[in-house]
């Protein structure tokens, strides 16, 4: 009886391993490579434009085009006229730059400047930090790394040095300095978040924003050595802040996300809030990329591969257009719709998190109940007895966990 | 009880009092060697404070010291498995073991509880090491990082180590063979990001695993 419990558990543990290994077994054997788009948006068209590879039977290659959302087709030589931000070198080659756009004297230079991309994701913070206090107040052309670092401990700032091989003694001196103006600033400890950027490689340097015990929002910075530290206000409406991202920009410190995931841009000039017209960012998955061009912010977001919305916001964050992309995916394709019908789910160890993708029953029931079937009749041929209730559990885990279950049960054999 | 216990714990230590030596001078020797490298590295880069920020920006090639440690684990937990069941089964001693004067679950698990046993004490021998150089360079923040690396690992050493003994007592070559394929792929659970609840359940299924294979070893599966 006991083995017979302990394989039954074996059984589903083999269903969790196959459910994470079988499912890229297939993609790797069957899938094949997608025709690969890209959504823009036309500056001179005020329209969103798939670009696209198309095979040419004449030129027996495959050519550019780009198609907007009224289906006009344009050709590889209008793309470029439509989409000058995209193709700067190419028409300046051509003699074909235009000299304005929008009604606005370009340049290939100031059109270049303006091009950007950026992965933005979503980041929580964390108390548990270890970081640089940076010097703000700095002329050199990148930053100098200092010879301490800090941590919050759930009462004070405490600044750890580090000599030639080791990190150990604490500045007591300037633990004190930190943590009295903050705590004068009105901050209570412990410190719940902390968000700021890590890496030494830039040239300006903002300091750390901390969300305190009351969720309230403070900067703190160190200038000409010494401590500075600023009680940011919260709009109206926002109880706490769960995200940041910094950037490294002149006009604003990072995104910030409220408890709602609404987004918000925070002006380095006067500390006010910019709330990004991007409003169903908290059922997407958490990734987006801005692309920047002269006259436009474009945010691509994702909620799954098949599934990407693009918002375009003018340079003062104004709402032009938004557009919702379902482009060519290895689940639209044959061999990945014929996936849900083969496995019941898939298991994903990513982003730091263990993700199941349920695919719908009313595909996949009829493998499984025909699964169910030939393992019973597999059971009956053997003459295994269906008294016993460690064979209808057999049957059970084939119906509910599909080819999952059928192998695992056929690994962990119930013979006698 | 307590005799036949020690008796086998006996046993199994003559077995493979060898292998325990092996497995603690190779844990001790990869500890060893993660720290001098480190002090060259925190030197070479410049001070620990630069050491530091390579790390957690990803640059220059750092990579945690504690990195290298990564399959020591797993290695100890097959070497003591085979070292302890593998002579059992290849010689068919183990047919003995099951026919003494004792309860086969207790003499199964006294085998176990000594490999069980053996690997922790490599382990915790190999930690103890490991913290006390590791204090004396670094700040408490990166033990909590190294922790959090070292954990899953152990885990997924405990759960080879029972599935080792498992597949020990499996009577068929097909069955051992399917069985070591899927602790190939198991093993790849074991991650920070799988989740301490899911690990710990995995490895105490797989700690029951080895009753269903010598069950099956008892009534003579083909």
């Amino acid at each position: 009886m006991i083995p017979k419990i302990i394989r039954f558990f074996l059984v589903l543990l083999g269903v969790l391993v196959l459910s994470f290994s079988l499912e890229p077994i297939y993609k790797k054997n069957f899938a094949k490579s997608l025709k690969s788009q890209r959504m823009n948006y036309s500056e001179v068209l005020d329209d969103f434009v798939v670009v696209q590879y198309q095979y040419d039977t004449v030129l027996l290659k495959s050519v550019q085009i780009g198609i907007d959302t009224k289906g006009k087709v344009y050709n590889n030589s209008e793309l470029m006229d439509i989409l000058p931000s995209k193709y700067i070198d190419q028409l300046v080659y051509e003699n074909r730059f235009p000299d304005t756009l929008r009604g606005q004297y370009i340049t290939p230079e100031t059109l270049q400047e303006a091009n950007g991309k950026q992965l933005i994701l979503y980041s929580g913070g964390s108390s548990k930090t270890f970081d640089w206090m940076f010097e703000s107040n700095t002329r050199k052309p990148l930053l100098e790394l200092p010879q301490d670092m800090f941590r919050f401990t759930e009462t004070r700032m405490e600044f750890v040095r580090t000599t030639r091989n080791r990190i150990t003694t604490i500045d007591h001196e300037k633990s004190e300095l930190f943590t009295e103006k903050i705590k004068a600033t009105g901050l209570t400890f412990p410190v719940k978040e902390v968000y700021g950027e890590k890496a030494a490689n830039r040239t300006k340097d903002y300091g750390f924003f901390l969300v305190d015990s009351k969720n309230e929002f403070y900067q703190v910075k160190m200038v000409d050595g010494l401590p500075v530290c600023v009680k940011i206000a919260l709009p109206a409406g926002i109880k706490e802040f769960t995200g940041m991202n910094m950037l490294q920009d002149d006009v604003h410190f990072g995104y910030v996300y409220d408890q709602d995931m609404n987004i918000y841009l925070l002006r380095i000039s006067d500390y006010k809030f910019i709330q990004l017209p991007i409003y169903d960012y908290k059922e997407r998955d958490g990734i987006y990329f801005k692309f920047e061009n002269y006259f436009f912010n474009m945010y691509q977001l994702y909620k799954s591969r098949d599934d990407i919305r693009m918002y375009v916001l003018d340079k003062d964050n104004n709402l032009v257009a938004s557009i919702i992309e379902h482009p060519e995916t290895y689940e639209n394709s044959k061999v990945g719709q014929f996936e849900n019908y083969l496995f019941p789910y898939r298991a994903q160890l990513a982003w730091g998190k263990l993700l199941f993708y349920k695919y719908d029953p009313a595909r996949f029931m009829y493998l499984n109940i025909a699964l169910a079937f030939v393992f019973a009749g597999m059971k009956l041929y053997r003459r295994r007895s269906f008294r016993s209730i460690f064979n209808w559990l057999d049957i059970g885990v084939v119906l509910v966990f599909g080819i999952y279950g059928f192998i695992s049960a056929w690994l962990f054999p119930n013979r006698k | 009880m307590g005799m036949n216990i020690r008796n086998i714990f006996y046993k199994e230590w003559l077995k493979t009092r060898w292998f325990v030596y092996a497995s603690l001078v190779l844990g001790v020797c990869t500890i060893l060697y993660a720290f001098i490298s480190l002090n060259s590295n925190i030197i070479n880069a410049g001070g620990a404070s630069q050491y530091v920020n390579n790390w957690f920006a990803g640059q220059g090639g750092v990579r945690p010291h504690y990195l290298i440690f990564k399959n020591i684990p797993f290695l100890v937990a097959v070497l003591i498995g085979a070292s302890q069941f593998i002579p059992e089964v290849l010689n068919k001693r183990i047919k003995l073991t099951l026919h003494l004067p004792v309860r086969d679950t207790q003499v199964l698990y006294s085998m176990v509880l000594y490999g069980f046993l053996a690997i922790l004490g490599i382990m915790v021998v190999c930690m103890g090491i490991f913290f006390s150089l590791d204090a004396y360079f670094l700040s408490r923040e990166m033990h909590i990082m190294a922790l959090n690396a070292f954990l899953p690992w152990m885990l997924g050493a405990f759960t080879t180590y029972f599935f080792v003994a498992m597949i020990a007592m499996e009577p068929t070559w097909k069955f051992r063979l399917v069985f070591l394929i899927f602790i190939y792929m198991l093993i790849d659970i074991f991650k920070p990001e799988s989740g301490y609840i899911l690990m710990t359940g995995i490895m105490i299924v797989a700690s029951l695993g080895m009753l269903y294979t010598a069950a099956r070893f008892k009534i003579g599966e083909n």
